[in-house]
């Protein structure tokens, strides 16, 4: 009765797909919700095929899964992933339909799948992954994940017994996942770049959970990211057993040491928190059995897709369009780490406020006094503007920031904003939520237009 | 002037820390103390003004109720004698009489409330969240907020309440009032940016510690924010979900 429930799941969600495909519309997830209707037990219901990769963690998860994938079909495995669908249930469902064929039989090698964190509970006891990556546990939205240790619970009750982990030493929040578990731990040796004291305004791993002391760093990167120990008790962060020992930006690569050997690899994105994808990366299919010759060769062909990045070179000026996840504070400052450090004389767009909460909510604004919006106090930033209905709040913060008031322009209305946009500098940067990506279009749009379309022309990021 | 602000290590979720922050630029004169949650606090050598917490998790209210149960006394002492403490999102569950978990056991609190705050699951075994904006009165004062929180508190009478609901969650669902107060006590389960977001608060709590002609920093700015938001929370939109 369930085999005939899961092929009846399983033919209606192909159906679906199909159905969807030839009307044009986007495919990835209504077929699977068609399946989990039908069959609630779809994920336990469906043959697996021989490798289930998972990634999950809160940053990084997207770009990992891509890679994994990409990697993995490079090296002559067929490949199906979610990357173009949801990391929910729906969007994993509708992955296991296309990984089978319609008697159900496994049809592909490996099944590459981000996993988002909170509704891992519903897909991890049920697909078994032989392989799991953690990326990072950092806070995230609060109503839906309210704070990383009720997202590490979850993991650590629902990750199977049987999964092999691959998870960041570098991430207290979550190299300290299922301990019974067999993992291997990827890891960033210093850099120059680190520090040994907490530059930004959250850590959310700072205190020793042994004995409660407040834990010291033998290099710290951002955040909690780095190597701790406690001062007191002994108590420290695990070692890579994949450690990136050269980070070598000029000539675009890494070298990895893992078993007393060192290999070195192209660097894919040069953001350090791409680097840590790509070593997640390496790591797991390392440890997987893919040879270094083969990790190498389909690195170098690789790039990341940031849809999440866009630069336009209009005369002497840049357009950077870029996210800044919006009720993400640690990605939001990763960003504004990027845009404070960077060179010339800038202009900086906020429009990072909730586009479905402004319409028929009011968006809760505690985040942004997480954001490290201090780094975007600098003397060559000209100009901030803050635009969107929570402009105002925002106006407080950059005071609060230290930013001076005569740099400031507060508009709720995006479109109005640029009007009083200071385009005449070196680089403008536009920065937007991922809900406001198409009204970010349209607001680069009208920026664009004060520009000679003759001189403008996208540039490769 | 002296303000101790409790365990700004782990009592830091939600942007809480921004109240202390943006507080003490409205005192340049306060002498402000953090103190981590490794070190005694200072509240039980000296006599300080105003003493503060913020959200935490919920194994850091187990981590800092540990601390603080030998000093119920002094808590006591502190609060009769009219101590400034403001406790913000569940830190202020601490200073009730217990904090009861889903499998029904129960974590002893300090008991300078009567409250019992209250945990409950979801349908498949989680920490059931609640999430609200908040609308309320803190006598002629409109308070806004929001809170976010896995959990209730039981049991205040509605003497000892913060605020009154006009809209959203109050300390409970379906109570009328939201947060407790005895004295100088304020407890509420609005959370983050609290007083950043209330500026006449600020400046009723500048005036119970004795600052004369109390001045808000950025006064202009924290006005507009709570003007805008205040109108929009009074508009038909959506408070909980
Ligand atoms: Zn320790």
């Amino acid at each position: 009765m369930a085999r005939l429930r899961y092929f009846l799941a399983l033919w209606a969600s192909k159906a679906a797909y199909a159905l969807l495909r030839l009307l044009k519309h986007n495919a990835t997830m209504f077929p699977g919700q068609v399946a989990l209707t039908l069959c609630p037990d779809y994920f336990a219901q469906t043959r697996k095929c021989p490798h289930v990769f998972c990634v999950t963690g809160t940053n990084g998860k997207t770009t990992t899964t891509n890679m994994v994938a990409d990697l993995l079909t490079a090296a002559g495995y067929k490949v199906v992933s979610n990357r173009y669908g949801s990391n929910i249930n729906t969007g994993v469902a509708t992955a296991l339909t296309h990984s089978v064929g319609i008697f159900g039989k496994p049809k592909v090698d490996a099944l590459a799948l981000e996993v988002d964190e909170k509704f891992s509970r519903k897909i991890l006891p049920y697909i078994h992954p032989d392989y799991l990556v953690v990326t990072n546990l950092f806070r995230d939205s609060i109503k839906r994940n309210a704070h990383p240790e009720f997202i590490f619970n979850i993991l650590n009750t629902y990750i199977p017994k049987e999964t092999r982990l691959v998870l960041n030493a570098d991430c207290l929040q979550s190299s300290r996942l299922c301990p019974g578990n067999e993992r291997v731990f990827f890891a960033i040796d210093k850099l120059p770049t680190d520090v040994t004291a907490c530059v930004n305004l959250i850590n959310d791993f700072s205190v020793c959970p042994e004995c409660d002391t407040k834990l010291e760093y033998e290099y710290l990167r951002y955040h909690h990211i780095g190597k701790a120990y406690c001062p007191k008790c002994g108590f420290r962060s695990f070692d890579g057993d994949y450690r990136l020992t050269n980070l070598d930006y000029d000539a675009g690569q890494i070298t990895v040491l893992h078993d007393g050997a060192e290999s070195v690899y192209p660097i894919v994105n040069r953001a350090l928190y791409n680097v840590y994808n790509e070593l997640a990366a390496i790591a797991l299919l390392t440890d997987f059995g893919l040879s270094r010759e083969t990790l190498a060769k389909a690195l170098g062909g690789m790039g990341v897709t940031e849809t999440r990045y866009k630069e336009t070179k209009a005369g002497k000026t840049v357009l950077i369009r870029t996210m800044a996840k919006g009720q993400n504070s640690v990605s939001c400052s990763r960003t504004m780490d990027f845009v404070g450090h960077e060179s010339g004389e800038r202009s900086v767009f906020i429009m990072v406020d909730d586009m479905y909460e402004r319409k028929d909510s009011h968006e809760f604004i505690g985040w942004i006094w997480d954001v490290d919006f201090e780094f975007l106090d600098q003397p060559d930033i000209r100009q901030i503007i803050l635009a969107g209905p929570r402009c105002y709040d925002y106006q407080l913060r950059m005071l609060v920031a230290g930013i001076p008031a005569e740099k400031l322009v507060v508009e709720p209305d995006e479109f109005k904003a640029v009007d009083v946009m200071d385009k005449d500098v070196d680089k403008l940067y536009l920065l937007h939520d991922t809900s406001t990506l198409d009204l970010a279009i349209e607001v680069e749009k009208k920026i664009l237009a004060v520009f000679p379309a003759a001189q403008q022309r996208e540039a490769a990021q | 002037m002296k303000i101790e602000v409790l365990y700004p290590d782990v009592c830091c979720l939600y942007g809480d820390k921004a109240n202390m922050r943006y507080f003490r630029l409205c005192v340049p004169q306060a002498e402000v103390f953090d103190t981590p949650l490794s070190e005694t606090p200072r509240f039980l050598t000296e006599d300080v003004d105003m003493i503060t917490l913020g959200s935490c998790t919920e194994s850091n209210q187990e981590r800092i109720l540990a601390r603080l149960r030998p000093h119920m006394e002094r808590i006591r002492e502190l609060a009769d004698r009219g101590t400034v403490f403001l406790l913000t999102g569940n830190s202020f569950e601490i200073f009730g009489r217990a904090i009861r978990h889903p499998d029904g056991s129960e974590s002893e609190g300090l008991g300078l409330f009567d409250f019992t705050a209250e945990q409950e699951l979801t349908d498949d075994g989680l920490l059931k969240r609640f999430n609200s904006l908040f609308l309320g009165t803190f006598g002629e004062m409109e308070i806004v907020g929001y809170t976010s929180r896995f959990s209730h508190a039981v049991g205040i009478s509605e003497g000892e309440a913060l605020f009154k609901v006009v809209k959203g969650l109050g300390s409970a669902p379906g109570a009328g009032f939201e947060g407790v107060r005895k004295n100088n006590v304020f407890g509420t389960y609005l959370l983050g940016p609290f007083l950043v977001q209330n500026p006449a608060f600020v400046k009723y709590l500048l005036g119970l510690l004795g600052v004369d002609e109390p001045k808000l920093a950025f006064e202009d700015a924290i006005q507009k924010a709570y003007e805008v938001r205040l109108a929009e929370l009074k508009k038909d939109i959506v408070f909980d979900d």
